[in-house]
């Protein structure tokens, strides 16, 4: 009897499915047929180690390329899940899914988790989450929708990610101004209003329905300012009134979107109100640093689950959280060349590992994403104070 | 296009090459147009693929040529329609100027593919026929020569002759001339020519093991392709003539320089 198969839909360096020595492609249990990257863009990095099989290397900015590979593979293949844990896999992966009547997160879903808008309208019709005011920006006339006295408004790609494509304004004018250089066709952009507030995140697995772990976090730094020289990072909230109200926005807009199996990333801002107003939510695992600082304090890998799930393999979440709390700090490319934090160093910063990214920046000084780090580092401490203490501190130390 | 060579060189082309070796995957990225590679599952990928390489993994099946229908037995595998739909749907959107393989294995899918593209490549008809070809028995006391020999619009040119079963000879030792006395050589190279000819192979490599004794040869095998990379690394060390790089070059126009006329 053949073992089962899945497809695995990476847009990730090959190498981010290692991690301390530690494959977590579910190699022994399942056969996988991996559709990957461009060597060049890391598709194939830390391969040697961990070969596979059946490989499907190509251009994997063009969709049509990668949907006419991963049909091919489907149609021909005893393959019956598909796996996909980049934003930009996972619609993909959904699409194959309901062409070839797979078991997973269908397409429908898939867009409700992908397409900013639509996931607001759906959550507007529950009445699961405040929300900003927003519309489609499928033309310039759409602007005049919005109520522009109520000040800044946010214009952004409905599929956009890692705060890439998008832009504040703060009249009609210089709306307009934006616009003039988009392409508005083919229903790609929305407008809505700015909440100003600090940003939190809420990391969740789901399993047969179930929200079987949730983690919550607040980042350092506005993910859409991302610059060189500049700075991110992320801290667990401990606060057992505040991670209450996020559960419950999380548990609200995960039941409106429908998901059955797999994990995601909720952001949501609180303003200085005290208001909880949702912001977007992806279907798949959170990005950046945070699956490390989930790992170090909760034992497994945020990743792997997603892997798993799209297997239609068990997960196992771990046990109870490690004494103490996590975060993380990355440092953008830029800012100088003396840089970094000796090894020595660590354990008086409580810095449990440091993560250094290849191919960081564009090569022209510039950032490319908000998740574009150089460097970063895991930090655990006895509490939230004392973790932005350290936090404080390799920062200071960092630049030499 | 099937089987013709046309000239305007490799820069904006496509190459798709089926089951390539590692030396000839690297020979093929120092063409200077865009590699394509088609690998039996389980091929060393991290090897064979540069930066921009294209790369799938196909398990071709014994004969892709046939389009029959998928079968039980290629329940796991990809099967005939398979590797058809792999072509229509996976190469075809690469345009690709060539479909190429220098192995025994690779040739009679790489020849189905480029007649379905409409690609340069060998004729399926020359490939089958060069496979159907011989009588692999041999007889007492009978040489066995690999007769490695490169075909350029159907003129056949044997490159070297190499005994099989012996260690590294001298140079001259691999020159057909050399290797066998005058009638017998008459006797291999009408042999060889014959059945290219009768192949009608218009152009590539062609690996024949022949049988020659008492002044009298025969085909034992035959296959479009080259030998290992060993054997042709010690024919372009000993008579010049790099079988992997014109096997590679044909179909953009752009040989590589002979450096040795042979044959003939």
């Amino acid at each position: 009897m053949s073992r089962p198969a899945a497809l695995f839909i990476n847009k990730h360096h090959y190498s981010h499915f290692s991690r301390g020595g530690a494959h977590i492609l579910p190699t022994s249990e399942i056969d996988i047929h991996l559709v990957t990257r461009y060597r060049a863009h890391g598709g194939l990095d830390g391969f040697a180690d961990h070969p596979l099989p059946q490989v499907a290397v190509c251009e994997t900015e063009d969709f049509d390329r990668w949907r006419d590979i991963c049909s091919w593979i489907l149609r021909h293949h005893p393959v019956d899940r598909v796996i996909a844990v980049h934003e930009r896999a996972v619609l993909l992966a959904a699409e194959m899914r309901s062409k070839f009547s797979l078991p997973g997160m269908d397409y429908e879903t898939a867009v409700r988790f992908r397409d900013k808008l639509r996931m607001k309208e759906v959550l507007r019709e529950a009445g699961a989450a405040a929300l900003p005011g927003f519309a489609a920006l499928d033309r310039p006339a759409d602007l005049e929708r919005m109520d522009w006295s109520t000040g800044r408004k946010v214009i952004k790609s409905r599929w956009g990610l890692a705060a890439r494509d998008l832009y504040m304004v703060d009249t009609l004018d210089q709306a307009r101004a934006v616009v003039a250089d988009l392409d508005l066709s083919g229903s790609h952009y929305e407008i809505e209003e700015f909440v100003k507030g600090r940003i939190y995140h809420c990391d969740s697995v789901v399993v047969d329905g179930r929200i079987e772990f949730s983690s919550v976090g607040t980042y350092l730094a506005d993910p859409a300012g991302y610059e060189p020289g500049g700075i991110f990072g992320t801290v667990l909230v401990d606060d057992p009134d505040l991670l209450r109200r996020i559960r419950a926005m999380n548990t609200a807009v995960l039941g409106a979107l429908g998901l059955r199996d797999g994990t995601t990333h909720l952001e949501l801002f609180r303003t200085d109100a005290d208001e909880l107003v949702f912001c977007e939510v992806a279907g798949r695992p959170p990005g950046g640093v945070i699956p490390p600082v989930i790992q170090w304090q909760y034992g497994f890998n945020i990743v792997e689950a997603q892997i798993r799930l799209d297997a239609g393999l068990p997960v196992t979440l771990g046990t109870a959280p490690t004494s103490g709390t996590c975060g993380f700090i990355a440092f953008y490319p830029g800012g100088g060349e003396a840089r970094g934090i000796p090894a020595e160093r660590f354990d008086a910063l409580g810095v449990v590992e440091h993560i250094a990214h290849h191919g960081a920046g564009n090569g022209r000084g510039g950032v490319r994403h908000s998740t574009d780090f150089l460097d970063s580092y895991v930090i655990k401490a006895p509490d939230g104070g004392a973790l932005l203490d350290r936090i404080t501190r390799v920062r200071e130390e960092y630049w030499q | 296009m099937v089987g013709t060579d046309t000239p305007g060189g490799t820069v904006g082309r496509t190459l798709v090459l089926i089951d390539a070796t590692v030396p000839v995957a690297r020979a093929a990225h120092g063409l200077g147009c865009r590699v394509a590679l088609v690998q039996r599952p389980g091929a060393p990928v991290h090897e064979l693929a540069e930066d921009h390489t294209d790369y799938y993994s196909v398990d071709f099946g014994p004969d892709p040529s046939a389009h029959a229908p998928d079968t039980a037995a290629h329940a796991t595998t990809a099967g005939p329609a398979a590797f058809a739909d792999f072509v229509q749907s996976v190469l075809r959107p690469l345009d690709p100027w060539a479909v190429l393989s220098l192995t025994g294995a690779g040739a009679l899918p790489a020849a189905t593919a480029a007649a379905l593209l409409g690609a340069v490549g060998a004729p399926v008809g020359a490939v089958r026929a060069l496979a159907a070809a011989g009588d692999p028995e041999v007889a007492a006391g009978e040489l066995v020569l690999r007769a490695h020999t490169f075909t350029v619009d159907g003129d056949h040119r044997w490159i070297a002759a190499v005994p099989e079963g012996r260690p590294a000879m001298p140079p001259e030792h691999l020159l057909p001339e050399r290797v066998l006395p005058p009638e017998e050589h008459r006797a291999a190279l009408a042999a060889l020519t014959g059945l290219l000819d009768a192949a009608a192979l218009p152009a590539g490599p062609a690996l024949v093991r022949l049988a020659v004794r008492d002044g009298r040869a025969r085909v034992l095998t035959a296959a479009h392709g080259t030998g290992t990379d060993d054997e042709n690394d010690l024919i372009r060390r000993l008579t010049g003539f790099d079988l992997t790089d014109h096997s590679l070059r044909w179909p953009f126009g752009a040989p590589a320089g002979t450096d040795r006329e042979a044959g003939r």
